[in-house]
C-alpha cells in the first residue's frame, strides 16, 4: 500500500494542483473581502448615523412634526435607534472582526473549504487525478502493475484527502495573511475574546477533515462511475446542488447530507460574513446524528466506487 | 516445455456480440508467439482478458501457470503494452517510469534508467513526455513493458509509430529477450516483423482461431502451383485440374491451389497432358493471412 500511495503522491505533483491551490486562495480571499467590505461599510454607516444624531439633532420636519415634546420624544427615540444600530452592527460584525485574527481566520478558511467552494475544488482534483486516468488511458498501466483495483482506489482516496487537507492548510495560511491586510483596510469593531473566537473556529477546524473526506469520497465515486474528468466534475457538482436544494425544505433538511454537514460544521447564517456557501438552516439533528450520517455516506460512496471498478472492464 | 499462456475456450461477449469466441491456444515458454487478426478480430480483447483488464464471459486462461485475472505477483513477472502507450504528459520519462515502478511490488528505482537505456530513451529521460514524438512515446511504452525484467511480455501493436531504425532496434530487443528465456506474446499488423521474429503464429478472425502453427506450417498448408503448358493444351489442362482451384493468369499460365506440385503433375498426367514447367510458389504470410481472414468473412 505504501508504494501505491507513493506513486499516487508522485502523480499529484502537477500544474493543476498548483492552479487549484491558487484557486482556493483566491476564492477564500474573494469571500472574505465581500464579508469584510459589507461589514466595514455597515459599521461606518452605523457610527456615522450615531455621530450625526449626537452632533446635530434631527430637524422636526424630518419626523413630520412641529417643535415640541412630540418632536423631542421622536429625537430621543432616533438616538436610541442609532445606538441600537451600532450595537447590532457590532454584534453582526463580531465574526468578521474575529476573522481578522489568526484563529478566526483559520476557522473562516475551514468554513470555505468545507462548503461548496472547497467541494468544487476537491471534485476538480478528483476529476483530474482519477477521471483523468481514464481519459489519459493510464488506468490500464496502473492496473497492470498490481491489479488490485480496490487498493488503487483506496490509495487515490487517501491522496485526495491529503491533497484536500493541503488545500485547507494553504487557505488557512492565506486567510491569516489576508487578516493582517484586512485589519488595515477594513475598520471593524474590536474582536471578541479568544474564548469566543475559539467557539467559532474550533469546531470548524476540528470537523473540517471529515467534510473534506466526504468531498474526496464523492469525487472518487463520480470519477469511477463516469470515467472521464468533465462528467465526473459536473456529476459531483450536480449532487452537491441537489442536496443543498433539498435541504431548503424544512421536512427534508435533517435527513439530507447537506443538513448533516451543516450540523457537523456548525454552519449558521451570519448577516455580514460569507464564511461558507452551504444550506445553513441549522438542523435539529445534533452532531452525533450528523457524524453517523456523514460516515455512512462516505462508506457508501467508497463502496459504490469499489464495486464499480471491480465489476466493470477497463476499456481504455 | 511449460506453457506461459494457455487459453481454454475463452469467450467474451460485448454488446450482445461474441468478440472472442471459444478461443483456445497455448504459448510455450521461451517462444515469440505472433497473434494476428484483422481489425476487430478480438486480439486486444483477448490481451485485456489475459492481463486482467477485462473478465471473460466464459472459459478461462492460465498465465504463467495461474488462472486469470493475474494477481500482483504474476503481474510483476509480466510486461504489458495494450493498444497505444499512455503516459502522464507533465512528467519526465524517468519520473513516469518511477511512478509505474512504485505502483507495483517493490523494485529498485534503478530499473527505470535501465529500461530507458534499453529502448534508447536515456538521452530524453529528463524531458517532459509532452515533448516526445510518437515514436518516442511508443518506445516509452516498451520501456514500461520491459521495466520489471519480465518473464512474459504481452505486446499489442508495439511497433506502431516506430521508424525503420526503431523497428530494427525493437526486433533486436525481442530477440535478446528470447535468448534470455523470456516469452513474448506479440500482436501486430506488421506481418514482415511477425515473419522475422515469431516461432509460432495464431491467426484469429471474428473472435475465433482460424489457424495456428509455425510460419512454415501456416504458409505451406496450401501452396500455389504455377503450370506452363503448350497453348494448344491449355483448355485440356484446365479441365484436368478442374477438381482443384484453378485459373489462367494474364501470361497464359495456370495457377492452381494445391498442396504440392506432384499432386498437379499427377492430375495432368492422368489426362495425358504434359506440362512444360511446374513450379510450386509458397504463399507469403500476408497472402495466407488475407486468404484465411477473407475465407472466414465470406
Amino acid at each position: 500500500m505504501i508504494s501505491t500511495l507513493k506513486a499516487e503522491f508522485l502523480k499529484l505533483v502537477r500544474p493543476i494542483f498548483l492552479i487549484l491551490t491558487l484557486a482556493a486562495l483566491a476564492l477564500s480571499f474573494f469571500m472574505a473581502t465581500m464579508g469584510q467590505q459589507t461589514g466595514a461599510a455597515q459599521f461606518k454607516t452605523a457610527k456615522d448615523n450615531l455621530a450625526l444624531s449626537l452632533q446635530r439633532p434631527t430637524p422636526c420636519s424630518f419626523f413630520g412634526l412641529k417643535s415640541g415634546k412630540r418632536c423631542d420624544r421622536a429625537r430621543a427615540q432616533d438616538l436610541v435607534d442609532a445606538r441600537n444600530f451600532v450595537k447590532q452592527t457590532i454584534q453582526d460584525t463580531r465574526l468578521g472582526s474575529a476573522s481578522q485574527q489568526p484563529l478566526g481566520a483559520a476557522g473562516f478558511a475551514a468554513g470555505v473549504m468545507s462548503s461548496v467552494p472547497g467541494a468544487f475544488l476537491i471534485l476538480l482534483l478528483a476529476a483530474f487525478s482519477l477521471g483523468g486516468e481514464w481519459s489519459g488511458r493510464t488506468m490500464k498501466i496502473m492496473l497492470l502493475q498490481d491489479g488490485r483495483r480496490a487498493r488503487l482506489l483506496l490509495a487515490k482516496l487517501v491522496v485526495l484527502w491529503v491533497a484536500s487537507v493541503w488545500l485547507l492548510l494553504w487557505t488557512i495560511i492565506g486567510q491569516i495573511a489576508y487578516g493582517q491586510l484586512f485589519r488595515r483596510v477594513f475598520v471593524l469593531p474590536p474582536p471578541p475574546g479568544l474564548h469566543d473566537i475559539w467557539a467559532y473556529a474550533g469546531p470548524r477546524l476540528l470537523h473540517a477533515p471529515l467534510a473534506l473526506l466526504l468531498f474526496a469520497a464523492l469525487g472518487l465515486a463520480m470519477a469511477t462511475l463516469v470515467r472521464q474528468p468533465i462528467g465526473a466534475f459536473f456529476g459531483g457538482a450536480l449532487c452537491l446542488i441537489v442536496v443543498n436544494f433539498l435541504a431548503r425544505f424544512s421536512g427534508l433538511h435533517d435527513w439530507t447530507p447537506a443538513g448533516w454537514l451543516a450540523s457537523w460544521m456548525h454552519f449558521k447564517r451570519e448577516p455580514l460574513l460569507f464564511d461558507h456557501l452551504w444550506a445553513d438552516k441549522m438542523p435539529s439533528a445534533g452532531e452525533p446524528r450528523a457524524l453517523l450520517g456523514l460516515i455512512a455516506l462516505i462508506a457508501a460512496l467508497v463502496t459504490i466506487a469499489i464495486v464499480d471498478i471491480r465489476r466493470r472492464d477497463i476499456q481504455v | 516445455m511449460d506453457s506461459a499462456i494457455e487459453c481454454r475456450s475463452l469467450k467474451k461477449i460485448l454488446g450482445g456480440r461474441a468478440v472472442v469466441d471459444d478461443l483456445s491456444f497455448s504459448v510455450e515458454s521461451g517462444q515469440i508467439f505472433g497473434f494476428l487478426g484483422p481489425n476487430g478480430a478480438g486480439k486486444t480483447t483477448t490481451i485485456r482478458m489475459l492481463l486482467g483488464l477485462a473478465r471473460p464471459t466464459s472459459g478461462t486462461a492460465l498465465v504463467l501457470g495461474r488462472e486469470i485475472p493475474p494477481g500482483p505477483l504474476i503481474l510483476s513477472a509480466i510486461g504489458g503494452l495494450v493498444e497505444e502507450p499512455a503516459a502522464y504528459p507533465w512528467m519526465t520519462g524517468r519520473r513516469f517510469l518511477r511512478v509505474v515502478l512504485a505502483s507495483g511490488l517493490r523494485q529498485p528505482e534503478s530499473l527505470a534508467d535501465e529500461a530507458l537505456e534499453r529502448v534508447e530513451l536515456a538521452g530524453a529521460a529528463g524531458k517532459p513526455i509532452k515533448t516526445y514524438s510518437q515514436g518516442m512515446r511508443q518506445r516509452l511504452g516498451l520501456a514500461v513493458a520491459l521495466l520489471r525484467r519480465p518473464q512474459l511480455l504481452i505486446l499489442d501493436e508495439p511497433a506502431n509509430g516506430l521508424d525503420p531504425a526503431g523497428t530494427k532496434a525493437f526486433r533486436d530487443i525481442l530477440e535478446t529477450l528470447r535468448e534470455d528465456g523470456c516469452t513474448v506474446f506479440l500482436s501486430s499488423h506488421q506481418l514482415s516483423e511477425i515473419e522475422k521474429l515469431c516461432d509460432r503464429i495464431a491467426i484469429i478472425n471474428q473472435g475465433r482461431l482460424v489457424r495456428e502453427g509455425t510460419l512454415e506450417e501456416i504458409v505451406a498448408s496450401e501452396s500455389k502451383v504455377r503450370v506452363r503448358v503448350d497453348p494448344s493444351e491449355l483448355e485440356r489442362a484446365r479441365v484436368a485440374l478442374e477438381h482443384l482451384d484453378v485459373f489462367v493468369d494474364d501470361g497464359g499460365e495456370l495457377l492452381v491451389r494445391a498442396t504440392s506440385g506432384r499432386e498437379v503433375s499427377e492430375a495432368l498426367a492422368a489426362r495425358n497432358v504434359y506440362p512444360e514447367a511446374v513450379r510450386t510458389e509458397l504463399s507469403s504470410l500476408e497472402e495466407r493471412f488475407l486468404e484465411l481472414t477473407q475465407e472466414e468473412r465470406t
